[in-house]
Order: C-alpha cells, then sequence, then structure tokens
C-alpha cells in the first residue's frame, strides 16, 4: 500500500521535481544561471510557447488536436506588421492580426465539430493555408523596421524590470486558469474531453463548445504571433515554423493528457517551463546544438511514459 | 516488480543525462578559469546549411590551432532561437562573439545587447543593418551577382532570356547578389531580359520543381538561368537533365560547393562562383580572437573575394577544398 502511494507521488510530481532537479544541479555548475537577468530571460523565452501552450491545453483536453498555431502566429503577426507599416494606429494592427488568427481557429473548430474531421488532419489543412496567407501577404519577404511604439510590447519591460510578454503570458494564463477551473464551459470542456457521448446526453451542447475551444486558440496564436513581431521587430512569413509542436511538447510535459479529459494550465506553464530552462541550461553549459535536440526529445517521451505509467495505475 | 524497476531504470537514465553533460562540461569550464585563463568565443550561425557548417568548421578548426574555447550554436532558421541564443552568450559572459545573422533586421536589438555587455561582435557571411557590431567578415555579395552578369554577356552575347532563382528575400546574400547581376547584366545590356523570377529559399527541391515548372510555362524562352546558390542551381539541373534540356539552357550557381564543382568540371553546370565560406569562418574567428585578447581592430569590413569557378579551374578548387577535409 504504502509503495504504491509513494509511486503515486513520484508519478504526479515527477516533472515538477525534474525542473527542480535542473535547477540545483544549474546553480551549482554555472551560478550565472540564477542571475535575475537570466531567469527574466528565460521566462521572456518561454512567454511566445507558453501563449500558444495555454490554448492548447484546452484544445488536447478535448480530446483534440491543432497543428495549425505556428502558422496562424505568422498570420497574425505579418498583417499586424503590414498594417502598422502602413500607417494603421498600432492597437487596431493588432486587433487585426489577432481576429484574423481567430477567425481560422473558428473555421478549425467549425469544421472539426460540424463536418467531424478529425482535428488532426483539418488543422494539418490549415497549418499550410495559414502559411500560404503569409507568405502570400508579404510576397516572401519579412516586413521590417516597424514603429518604435510598436516594439514596447516585445522589447519594453513593465516597471523597467518585467519584460513585457512576460506580463502578457501569466494575465493569459489567469484568465485561462480562471475558465477552466472556475466557470461552467471549463468543466464542460473536461466532460466533453472525458467522454463525450456522455457529454452530449447530458445535454453539453458540444459543437459550440469545440468551435469556441480552438477559436480561442487561434486569438491566442495570433495574440502570441503581435508579441513574437514585437519582439523580433519584424512580420516574418517564416515565423514560428514548428512552433505548435513545442506547444504539444510542453502541454504533454505539463501532464495534460493525448487521450483528453485531464490537463491543467498550471502543469503547461510547467511544461513550458521544463522546455525552456532545458535550452537555457544546454546553451549555458555550451552543449552540441545536436545534442540538445535529442535531449529535448528524451524530456518529452520521458513526459509521455509518466502520464501513460499513471493512467494505467488509474484504470 | 519488474515494471518499477524499468520505471526507476528511466529515471535514472534521464538523471543521468543531464547530470552527465553537466558535469562534463563543468569539468572543462573549470580547468578554463583555473588554468591560464583559456578564451570562450561563441559562434551563433543561422543555418545549418552546408555552406555555413563549412563556416562553423573552419572556425571550430582555427580555434583548436589556437587553443581557444568554441561555443557553436544554431539559430536553425528561427530568428528567435538565434536571439536566445546570442542571449546565453551573453549571460555566459563569453570573451568575445562570432556572429552570422538571419536576418538583417529582426538582431538589431541584440546587437545593442552584446555591444552594451561588452563584448566584442564579430559577424561573419552576413550582417546587421545595425552597425553596431566591431567587424564584418565577408564576401561582397554584389561581385557575385556581378561575376555571374558578365560571364552571361561574355559567352551568350548581348541579348537573350534570363530566368533568376532568388535565395531568401530580404537575405542580404539574395539582394546584393540581385545587384550584381543588374548593374553588369540587365542594365548594360537591354537585350537581355528578365523570363521568370522567384525565390527557392535556398533550397534544391525547390530549385528543381521551379525549374520542372518553368521548362512548361517558358519553353523556349530561356537561355540561362542565374541561381543565386548552387542548391538550387543544382536542383534545376536536375529537372534539366530529366528533361533532356541540359544543352540548351545554361545553369550558373553561386558558393562553389564541392558538388557544384564537380558538375562544373563536367561542364552540366555553367559557373559558380566561389564564396571562400572556409577563408570566411577562419577569419572571423581570428579576428574575434585577437579583439578579445585587446589587439586593435582591423576595421569595420574586412573582404573575403569571390573568385569564378569554371570548366579551366575547377580542378584547382577540388583541390582547395579537398585541403580543408
Amino acid at each position: 500500500m504504502k509503495k504504491t502511494s509513494v509511486r503515486d507521488f513520484l508519478l504526479k510530481y515527477m516533472m515538477a521535481m525534474l525542473l527542480v532537479l535542473i535547477i540545483i544541479a544549474m546553480s551549482i555548475l554555472r551560478p550565472e544561471f540564477l542571475s535575475g537577468e537570466n531567469l527574466l530571460n528565460i521566462l521572456r523565452q518561454i512567454s511566445v510557447n507558453a501563449i500558444l501552450a495555454f490554448g492548447m491545453t484546452f484544445v488536447i483536453i478535448t480530446g483534440g488536436i491543432d497543428l495549425s498555431v505556428g502558422s496562424l502566429l505568422a498570420v497574425s503577426g505579418v498583417f499586424a506588421a503590414g498594417l502598422i507599416k502602413n500607417g494603421a494606429g498600432i492597437l487596431p494592427a493588432c486587433a487585426i492580426g489577432i481576429l484574423a488568427a481567430g477567425l481560422l481557429g473558428f473555421l478549425n473548430g467549425l469544421t472539426i465539430s460540424k463536418l467531424k474531421v478529425p482535428p488532426f488532419v483539418i488543422t494539418l489543412a490549415m497549418m499550410t493555408i495559414g502559411r500560404g496567407i503569409a507568405y502570400v501577404h508579404t510576397d516572401g519577404r519579412p516586413i521590417v523596421d516597424l514603429d518604435e511604439s510598436f516594439l514596447v510590447l516585445g522589447r519594453g519591460k513593465f516597471l523597467d524590470v518585467i519584460p513585457w510578454p512576460i506580463i502578457v503570458m501569466l494575465l493569459v494564463m489567469g484568465i485561462m486558469a480562471l475558465l477552466l477551473y472556475k466557470t461552467k464551459y471549463g468543466r464542460y470542456v473536461y466532460a466533453l474531453g472525458g467522454n463525450e457521448e456522455a457529454a452530449r446526453v447530458s445535454g453539453i451542447k458540444i459543437n459550440k463548445i469545440k468551435t469556441i475551444v480552438y477559436t480561442v486558440n487561434g486569438l491566442l496564436a495570433g495574440l502570441a504571433g503581435i508579441v513574437l513581431a514585437s519582439r523580433i521587430n519584424s512580420g516574418q512569413p517564416q515565423a514560428g515554423v514548428s512552433y505548435e509542436l513545442d506547444a504539444i511538447a510542453a502541454v504533454v510535459i505539463g501532464g495534460t493528457s493525448l487521450s483528453g479529459g485531464v490537463g491543467s494550465i498550471h502543469g503547461t506553464l510547467l511544461g513550458a517551463l521544463i522546455i525552456g530552462v532545458i535550452n537555457n541550461s544546454l546553451n549555458l553549459l555550451g552543449v552540441n546544438q545536436y545534442y540538445q535536440m535529442i535531449i529535448k526529445g528524451l524530456v518529452i517521451a520521458f513526459a509521455v511514459i509518466v502520464d501513460v505509467a499513471s493512467t494505467k495505475k488509474n484504470k | 516488480m519488474k515494471k518499477r524497476l524499468g520505471f526507476l531504470l528511466v529515471c535514472l537514465l534521464l538523471i543521468g543525462t543531464f547530470t552527465g553533460c553537466g558535469s562534463n562540461s563543468g569539468d572543462t569550464a573549470k580547468d578554463d578559469s583555473s588554468s591560464d585563463g583559456k578564451l570562450k568565443i561563441g559562434i551563433s550561425m543561422s543555418e545549418d546549411t552546408q555552406f555555413l557548417t563549412n563556416v562553423r568548421k573552419a572556425a571550430e578548426k582555427r580555434a583548436d590551432e589556437l587553443g581557444v574555447e568554441l561555443i557553436a550554436n544554431s539559430g536553425q532558421g528561427q530568428v528567435e532561437k538565434q536571439i536566445n541564443d546570442m542571449e546565453a552568450f551573453i549571460t555566459m559572459g563569453v570573451d568575445a562573439i562570432v556572429f552570422n545573422p538571419l536576418d538583417r533586421d529582426a538582431m538589431n536589438e541584440v546587437v545593442d545587447k552584446v555591444k552594451a555587455a561588452g563584448i566584442p561582435l564579430v559577424e561573419v557571411n552576413t550582417f546587421t543593418s545595425n552597425d553596431n557590431y566591431d567587424v564584418y567578415v565577408g564576401s561582397p555579395e554584389e561581385d557575385a551577382g556581378r561575376i555571374q552578369g558578365e560571364w552571361i554577356a561574355k559567352n551568350l552575347g548581348e541579348s537573350g532570356g534570363v530566368a533568376i532563382m532568388y535565395g531568401q528575400m530580404g537575405h542580404s546574400g539574395q539582394i546584393g547578389r540581385y545587384e550584381g547581376l543588374k548593374t553588369s547584366l540587365l542594365d548594360k545590356y537591354p537585350g537581355w531580359k528578365v523570363v521568370v523570377d522567384k525565390t527557392g529559399e535556398w533550397k534544391r527541391e525547390m530549385g528543381q520543381s521551379m525549374m520542372e515548372d518553368w521548362l512548361q510555362s517558358y519553353k523556349g524562352k530561356i537561355n540561362v538561368v542565374a541561381s543565386q546558390n548552387d542548391e538550387m542551381a543544382m536542383g534545376a539541373i536536375a529537372a534539366l537533365e530529366e528533361a533532356g534540356m541540359l544543352d540548351q539552357i545554361k545553369v550558373l550557381g553561386i558558393d562553389a560547393s564541392p558538388d557544384a564543382i564537380k558538375l562544373v568540371r563536367e561542364g552540366k553546370m555553367a559557373l559558380t562562383v566561389f564564396q571562400d565560406s572556409f577563408g570566411q569562418g577562419t577569419k572571423a574567428l581570428e579576428i574575434a580572437v585577437d579583439l578579445a585578447s585587446g589587439k586593435p581592430s582591423p576595421g569595420k569590413k574586412v573582404d573575403i573575394p569571390f573568385q569564378e569557378v569554371n570548366k579551366d579551374n575547377a580542378a584547382d578548387f577540388e583541390q582547395y577544398l579537398k585541403e580543408w577535409e
């Protein structure tokens, strides 16, 4: 009895312990790791991925997947950058960028819920469409030299200390956590992922919930695109290539089950943190970049093994 | 029991991976600081193309010879990743950075950050529009396009149709090479027209598919393909060979990668332009080491000149490349 509970505990907090372990190891090996500047760097570096991953958490809890977010991010970034370049106000430009990504997300949701198309396939199609839109809009060239005031979001600091992307990330996290834990909508999302048929029978409007989940995911991808465009001072049509995979990785490492019904927002932050800390640590240690990829992959594999091990137990 | 054991094993393995690579690098780092103050240089590449890998390898070789520690990273084509890599170099407090920026404009802020940290910055192969860097080591891109343009005018006459394959749009190489081609050919000889131009993003497979399409849409109108790198040119050659039209359309590349030089020697590629990746990497590293040890800067710009590679001298270049193997 006692042994199983130890095992449960280990499984539950495995990834958190991994993070603590890395942090302890790094603070010994590379004292500069713990410098305020480096820690803020890490948080800012994970912000785009975390924003994407918070939306992705909802999608995966419903048992779905969204491969299009990297492309939607680019759509939003190049739309906003293009408008700003043409003299539009910053806020309307950003709003249009985010809404454009949201619209594409809405289309994802509509096709998935109404036409019963598998999310993997339709969002794969949207990934290509979105990337195409970004290239068409820019004619393949990055849109550069944006208005100084636009750059504040990506480069400026709140109270001169905390970079704005971190604030945006925390705000998004707060809102998404409230939505998931404290509202009827959040409960429906879990119910849907746990057992879609049971949810339907109990009167939950499944199609509506699914459409909202993918729309919100698109909007968040749009927001992430604005943050990234501001940070790199350009609307790049190739921005965000393969970011959907990093977002999915953060969600999975954070304990959200790919089979749906289980997951959390704080877990996803943990997942994004682990990826960010590992990237940063391997960089500071000067580990060969190709090994870095292998190590990142191993961590994801490890997270999934933990996930499978713990769900097996529950059954 | 078995299951639990396997599980424990996985954990141990993973932990081992981390602490393993950690302690290794940790040891070497300790050696540096305690022993002789060995210089630590960071090199941040934009992507892992064959050419840029050669730049990095040359820098690594020279670093070995000079006895400095070189830490290499690649942005893998993502602006954000390369910025993160550069920030990590700043945090580590490296003594100098060799920087191959992915984008002219997007990296400007990080250039300022490096300089604010007082770290010497040598840009190599491409440069940022923020000219706060110390030295740029590269080959003047216009020259590569000019060598192509002059070859066309000299060998194919004063009029005809040229198809242009661009690299990544907005890349300093893309802009400069086009400038060179334009001034040496298109402006000088109005008889030369651009039949079609498109970006192949430096990629071989895109060069091939573009050429296949062009053979359908512009039959008989294209006399020469001016590709902005060898990869796309080789893609074009593959498409032309398949269509049996290699004898009718000349293909020009840039970079003089080993397989391209071989094609030039065999007469399949009309010309490539040698951009000395090894020279760039070696020189950039040397300058970074000099600046890190307080020696004066050689000036804002150090040119590694482009050279024409044609059927007659291809063998010499093959010999030179072999010495680098």
